[in-house]
């Protein structure tokens, strides 16, 4: 058993006029997350303390937070690979805070909203399930995948200089979104978020420091985003279009759906 | 939703300076800023330094005879570290905003390897060379009385 | 698309400043080493030589397009990050504007004295 301060940044919206900090002892053990700690505090310490959390495995998101001057998972940060005997915990950066480590993450996902973040069909043309489907290659696949595993936890939000000045910059989560069904071969809503992309507080007042793509916990890479999204504009610019919308195919909805699932089955059956 | 007032919590200029820990790029775009300014400011100065010799010969003597007191070349010096670095970083910077060093987009598998893994070979080669012209335009300063 | 086109320029003139800015660097303040190379005479910065240089159509059209060059890419660069500061509509326009009027002084300043000196000016 080992004593680890947490020194934590507290302020309450409703009550507090100012944040204030506070420390706690933490009695710890290997294997032990950040997240625990906090857990702790709450059940034996204070039980005011306020945080958000939900999968304790790195999925939801909702537990990002400024760890020892860095935006990272609680529930993804051992206390041991921190080798501090003091740990400094606040809500994440350009958010206003809640309460103690908890962010508003609203203005995030208004942005996120603007973006238009979803499959848009010149036309609406988007097949219904069963009738036909869009192809896509793996090539294709693999032009958004990596930009597709974002979890909305805003550490790179934190982590970005960009906004810690301007609050009006959309950011790496929204913009790295925007990419995200951009270079997706079943939309062609490019010209629809153009305006989003070239506006002022946009992809222009990124210059690359990377701070997005350090601290993302599920190697999403914002930063890398952003500059291919810069080649886009700069293609489309000149007119030229990298890749055709994919096509619905009406063959593949022919597939007798009962003869694919068939040898599942059996397989099952077997065991 | 009702929006959240009070602490904005945003830290400002701050995070160009000391607010975390950056990484090597983080420093990287908070030179190229300061150098950025530096050098407008420079240029500023030396159209209307320049501009002197409209005055006739004398007076451009007499300006030129100022710039080589040790405070001026030392500034001078300045401006050259401001100039070889902000070029060298930003040939960087071209190649990457044009989407060109940083890679195609990746499987993200821990542990992760992202467009900063690529673009740091170039970034590695460009730093040293700023480097060398640096130290030599420091030895260059020191050997020639100006 | 005014952003993106402010964006590829400020990156075209950038292009361009490395080209004429390490000419610029080599012959101002290079001397010694073209000195040898070359075998010229004198220091750049000398009157007679100076009056050479801005004799030669070449030079002064190069300065005029390094200046111009220079300035965009700089006040690009000013208004980006004033524009993180003081990011309202209204301060957008202000800034831009005299990002602009800062910029056409000191260009139109500096083609003046570049275009007007020459061996017969003074
Ligand atoms: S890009 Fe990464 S850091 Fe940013 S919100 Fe998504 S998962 Fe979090
Ligand atoms: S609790 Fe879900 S990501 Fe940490």
């Amino acid at each position: 058993m080992n004593q680890i301060k947490f020194k934590i940044r507290r302020y309450s919206s409703a009550t507090d006029t100012a944040p204030y900090w506070q420390t706690f002892s933490v009695e710890t053990e290997p294997g032990m997350t950040v997240l625990q700690g906090l857990q702790q505090i709450r059940e034996r310490l204070d039980a005011t303390l306020a945080w958000r959390h939900s999968c304790r495995m790195g999925v939801c998101g909702s537990c990002a937070m400024i760890i020892n001057s860095e935006p990272q998972l609680a529930c993804n940060t051992q206390i041991q690979n921190l080798s501090a005997q003091m740990i400094t915990l606040e809500a994440l950066w350009n958010f206003p805070v809640a309460k103690d480590l908890v962010p508003d993450l609203m203005p995030m996902f208004e942005k996120h909203r603007d973006i238009a973040p979803y499959l848009i069909r010149d036309g609406g043309d988007l097949p219904k399930p069963g009738e036909s489907e869009l192809r896509q290659s793996p090539e294709e696949l693999n032009e958004f995948l990596q930009f597709s595993s974002c979890i909305k936890c805003g550490a790179c939000m934190a982590a970005c200089p960009t906004l810690a000045n301007d609050p009006h910059f959309l950011g790496p989560m929204p913009l790295t979104a925007t990419h995200r069904y951009n270079s997706d071969s079943r939309d062609t809503g490019f010209s629809k978020r153009k305006e989003k992309m070239d506006g002022h507080h946009s992809i222009a007042h990124c210059h690359y420091a990377a701070e997005c793509t350090r601290v993302c916990p599920k190697g999403v890479d914002p930063a890398r985003a952003i500059q291919l999204m810069k080649r886009d504009l700069v293609l489309d610019l000149f007119h030229f279009s990298r890749r055709s919308p994919a096509q619905p195919c009406d063959t593949c909805a022919t597939v007798d759906h009962d003869s694919l699932k068939a040898p599942v089955f059996t397989a099952r059956e077997k065991n | 939703m009702k929006q959240i007032t009070g602490n904005s919590n945003r830290i400002g200029i701050w995070r160009w300076l000391m607010g975390g820990r950056h990484g090597f790029e983080g420093y990287l775009y908070v030179l190229h800023r300061i150098s950025g300014v530096a050098l407008l400011l420079f240029l500023s100065m030396h159209v209307f330094f320049t501009g002197s010799r409209l005055l006739g010969q004398e007076t451009w003597e007499r300006l030129m005879s100022m710039t080589r007191g040790p405070v001026f070349v030392f500034l001078e010096y300045l401006v050259y570290c401001a100039f070889i670095f902000h070029a060298f970083n930003g040939v960087r910077l071209i190649l990457i905003e044009l989407g060109i060093a940083v890679g195609r987009p990746d499987h993200p598998v821990f542990p992760y390897r992202g467009s900063i893994h690529k673009q740091r070979p170039l970034m590695i080669v460009l730093m040293i060379v700023t480097g060398i012209l640096i130290a030599l335009g420091g030895f260059d300063l020191l050997r020639f009385p100006h | 698309m005014r952003e993106t086109i402010y964006w590829l320029l400020n990156i075209v003139c950038a292009v361009v400043i490395l080209v004429l800015l390490g000419l610029h660097m080599g012959i101002m303040h290079l001397d010694g080493v073209l000195a040898a190379l070359l075998n010229t005479s004198g220091h750049p910065l000398a009157w007679e030589n100076m009056l050479e240089r801005a004799g030669s159509g070449f030079f002064k059209s190069t300065y005029v397009l390094l200046l111009a060059t220079a300035l965009f890419h700089g006040f690009y660069g000013l208004r980006t990050m004033l524009l993180e500061y003081w990011s309202s509509p209204r301060a957008e326009h202000i800034v831009t504007v005299m990002c602009w009027a800062a910029g056409l002084t000191l260009f139109f300043t500096g083609a003046y004295v570049t275009i007007s000196f020459g061996p017969g000016a003074v």
